[in-house]
């Protein structure tokens, strides 16, 4: 407890270190920034263990001896004073904040030893591990504050912080409005949060948790002031978590190098969102409206979610969406009541998506220099393929956290996703089960389609350098013309994948650039100039944090086994403990569509038994709404140009022609234009001031006989 | 003794001639002439007055001589301010000195 605010101040203290003397060190400011920011989060991993050993104790004993048992530590430190009323900048110690300081902290560790490696000769490499310091400072605030105001404070860092990452690379104009994009997106959401604050504050007069939850359970709050701030503070939570209409910013966030993507997506950003609804439950908890347009909103992201992830090609799209469907579970298990299933889906999500990102990153990493200045993207799983024998480590990893994620026993997404679905069917919530189960089934099958497509058949990317070669495009010189000049014109070799005839409806401009449609490929192109362009697995500060990521995304849902072995639950509950037993329906099911879905992904990827290509073409429709995410940017694009711009117009042309013009310009042309007028009056001779000077003595004469005859009588 | 409304009626009398000569001269030393006019009247009521209402004490007749000193100081810098002008414009015509104009 005493030592746990020291981890977002190591990590602070990093960044401030960073920005001000490392940047000053000329060549050697990229390794010391590295050294110091890893250096810093390592010492707040191993903080949090005696963290987690302190609390473990004194939990222990507060539970004991409280009937409440509410696993509850805070410190109220003084934070500022305005007047004589003065702010708490409160930290808390709960198992819920102990778990995401964990988590945030252990992948923090990882992710900034993997970007050694991913990050490698960036010229701004020093600057990379500046922010990723702070970040990891505001996500240990945010985990850790008692105070709604402390609490916006590091979530608002944790925007500012993500912005900056995903701008990383801001001399591309479509990063720089990604970055943007997140920002003035979450921001929305975050205009609510702000609001719902304000009014628990107006209604209680203190940000304090601790003490807005008790009158919230005391009841001394109005339904509807509790029903509205829940809304408006779900509303930040939407924005951070990528929910249903917030969305937007999530899958364009994969702008950013992807170690930051991994970050975003697993330990911090996106779960700063769930945390605050699990952090603000009781809030959340004393209206019903308020958790029915949670389940509702998180019920729809999950599946709408999960059905454009089916189309996309680029990898880390299919990853981003997964992120957003797999919020969409967490939100629907808290807005159903299962609480503590919505934070064990967190936790474990946490490893697996970060490991799936990583191992995303490794494959992105060694395809990009074979690539490289052909215009072929090197995320887009069409033009990969047969990575399994060349990247073993990347592989395997990524196999088993795809497994994980798709639920399939006993690896850690099966635990939680199955205790969602239980919760889910628990409470009676039939809809959000059903559309969880087939959820379920559509996560798997988008998961094995990337990885049947990324690691198993031909490789395809000698296919990409040949039609780069073909429609002109600079191609590097490692590799040798004649052999791609061979290669156009060769006929296909066999079994060699077509990608534009395996799935024709994914032709789109945006992502294939101009070229004949179909051409011939030649694996023989790879042989020659093997050695140098070939992918290849990734350096161990890579591979090692996926191994050891990996071994927690088999494992970290093994605290989490009801009946058994179960401490998660013990620790993380809202009111009673949840139900001890497995609920078999729920798991039995779901593990079934995780497994029907790695089979349909089989057949239509692996094993061509029903070609994607047929599928697309049947409903051709469906498959276009689908690939351009149910049209939601060009909706919101439209919705910007139109309404938002034409409002704008509106108040800039109300500011331009009251406020300036008739406001400010015409207050200070009054008074001139009267001077203009009035100056006559001077005409310069004296006898118009005698005159005048007459006129005045004779007024004033005339006023005071009038006012004061009592004067004038007296004098005579 | 004379009455009281005679020596009035000839200050206001003066007074006035003072105010027409004010207002009415364009050159600037009989402007000031006029001025000087105006404060000897004022100065007659003074003195009058002082007979009149208050035997015993002066402080009427100590007003007339203030009066009186005032106007010679006044006169001196009136005098020297016309003798510049005239140096600088040639003219001492109020009505050509319109330098304070707009």
């Amino acid at each position: 407890m005493d030592y746990a605010w020291l981890i977002p101040a190591l990590c602070a203290g990093a960044f401030f270190f960073n920005i001000i003397v490392s940047r000053q060190t000329g060549r050697l400011k990229h390794g010391l920034s590295a050294a110091v920011s890893i250096a810093a989060i390592l010492a707040g991993f191993a903080l949090f263990i005696v963290v987690f050993a302190g609390a473990t104790e004194q939990l222990g004993e507060a539970s004991a001896s409280t009937e409440s048992a509410q696993h509850l530590l805070f410190d109220r430190v003084p934070w500022f004073q305005v007047g004589s009323y003065p702010f708490f900048g409160t930290m808390v110690l709960d198992w819920v904040s102990i778990m995401m300081l964990g988590v945030v902290t252990f992948l923090s560790a990882l992710i900034q030893i993997y970007s050694i490696g991913y990050m490698h000769g960036d010229n701004r490499f020093w600057w990379f591990f500046a922010v990723m310091s702070l970040f990891a400072a505001a996500m240990c605030t945010l985990v850790l504050s008692y105070n709604f105001l402390l609490l916006y404070m590091a979530w608002e860092l944790v925007g500012l912080c993500s912005y900056l990452l995903i701008g990383f690379w801001y001399h591309e104009r479509d990063n720089a409005e990604a970055a943007k994009k997140a920002f003035v997106t979450t921001r929305v959401g975050d205009v609510g949060f702000f609001i719902g604050i304000a009014i628990l504050f107006v209604q209680t007069g203190t940000f304090q948790m601790d003490e807005i939850f008790r009158r919230v359970q005391l009841g001394s709050l109005s339904p509807g002031i509790v029903t509205a701030a829940g809304i408006l503070i779900f509303l930040g939570a939407m924005g951070k978590s990528g929910q249903f209409p917030l969305h937007v910013w999530l899958p364009d966030a994969m702008a950013g190098p992807t170690p930051v993507s991994a970050l975003l997506h697993s330990a911090t950003m996106v779960a700063a969102g769930v945390y605050l609804i699990a952090r603000a439950y009781p809030l959340f908890a004393a209206s019903p409206i308020t958790l029915g347009v949670v389940a509702t909103i998180g019920t729809i992201t999950l599946i709408f979610a999960a059905t454009i992830a089916l189309t996309q090609r680029d990898i880390k799209k299919i990853l981003a969406y997964s992120t957003v469907s797999q919020l969409g579970y967490m939100v629907m298990a808290l807005g159903v009541g299962a609480y503590t299933a919505g934070l064990f889906h967190l936790f474990t999500h946490a490893f697996f998506k970060a490991l799936l990102f990583l191992g995303a990153g490794s494959v992105i990493h060694s395809l990009e220099p074979v690539l490289h200045g052909t215009g072929k993207s090197p995320n887009d799983i069409f033009w990969m393929g047969g990575l399994r024998k060349r990247m073993p480590v990347t592989f395997w990893t990524f196999l088993i956290a795809a497994l994980s994620l798709a639920g399939i026993f006993p690896f850690a997404g099966f635990w939680s996703k199955d205790a969602i679905l239980g919760g889910a069917l628990g409470a009676g919530a039939w809809l959000p089960f059903i559309i969880g189960l087939i959820t379920a089934f559509l996560t798997a099958f988008y998961m094995f389609r990337a990885i049947f497509l990324a690691f198993f058949g031909e490789p395809r990317w000698p296919a990409a350098l040949g039609q780069a070669a073909a429609a002109g495009h600079a191609v590097p010189e490692l590799v040798a013309p004649g052999v791609l000049a061979t290669a156009a014109t060769e006929p296909a070799a066999a079994g060699a994948m077509d990608v534009q005839t395996r799935e024709p409806g994914e032709d789109v401009p945006a992502h294939v650039p101009a070229g004949p449609q179909s051409r011939p490929e030649q694996t023989a192109a790879e042989e020659h100039h093997a050695h140098q362009t070939l992918p290849h697995e990734s350096p161990w500060v890579m591979a090692l944090p996926l191994v050891l990521i990996c071994v927690l995304a088999i494992g970290a849902g093994w605290v989490g086994i009801p009946g058994l072995f179960n401490p998660f639950a013990e620790a993380i509950h809202f009111g009673s403990p949840a139900e001890e037993a497995i609920n078999p329906v729920a798991a039995g099911l779901g593990l079934l569509a995780g497994l029907l879905g790695i089979g349909l992904a089989a057949i239509m990827y692996w094993k061509p038994l029903l070609s994607p290509a047929a599928v697309a073409n049947s409903l051709p429709g469906a498959y276009r709404w689908l690939y351009n995410k149910y049209y939601f940017d060009e909706a919101y694009q439209w919705l910007i140009d139109h309404v938002v711009l034409a409002i704008s117009a509106l108040m800039a042309t109300f500011d331009r022609k009251v406020v300036n013009d008739g406001m400010v310009d015409h207050t200070g042309q009054a008074p001139v234009g009267l001077g203009a007028r009035l100056r006559y009056l001077e005409t310069g001779r004296v006898y118009t001031y005698a005159f005048a000077f007459v006129i005045g003595i004779v007024v004033a004469g005339a006023i005071l006989a009038g006012i004061f005859p009592s004067i004038t009588a007296n004098f005579w | 003794m004379v009455p009281l409304e005679h020596i009035l009626i000839f200050s206001a009398a003066m007074f006035c001639i003072g105010l027409y000569g004010v207002m009415a001269r364009r050159n600037a030393v009989l402007v000031l002439m006029s001025i000087e006019l105006m404060l000897n009247a004022v100065a007659i009521n003074l003195v009058a007055f002082a007979g009149r209402l208050d035997p015993q004490r002066f402080a009427g007749i100590i007003f007339a001589i203030f009066v009186i000193t005032v106007a010679a100081a006044e006169l001196g810098l009136g005098l020297a301010i016309v003798l510049r002008v005239y140096r600088m414009r040639t003219t001492v015509d109020v009505d050509e000195i319109d330098l304070m104009r707009w």
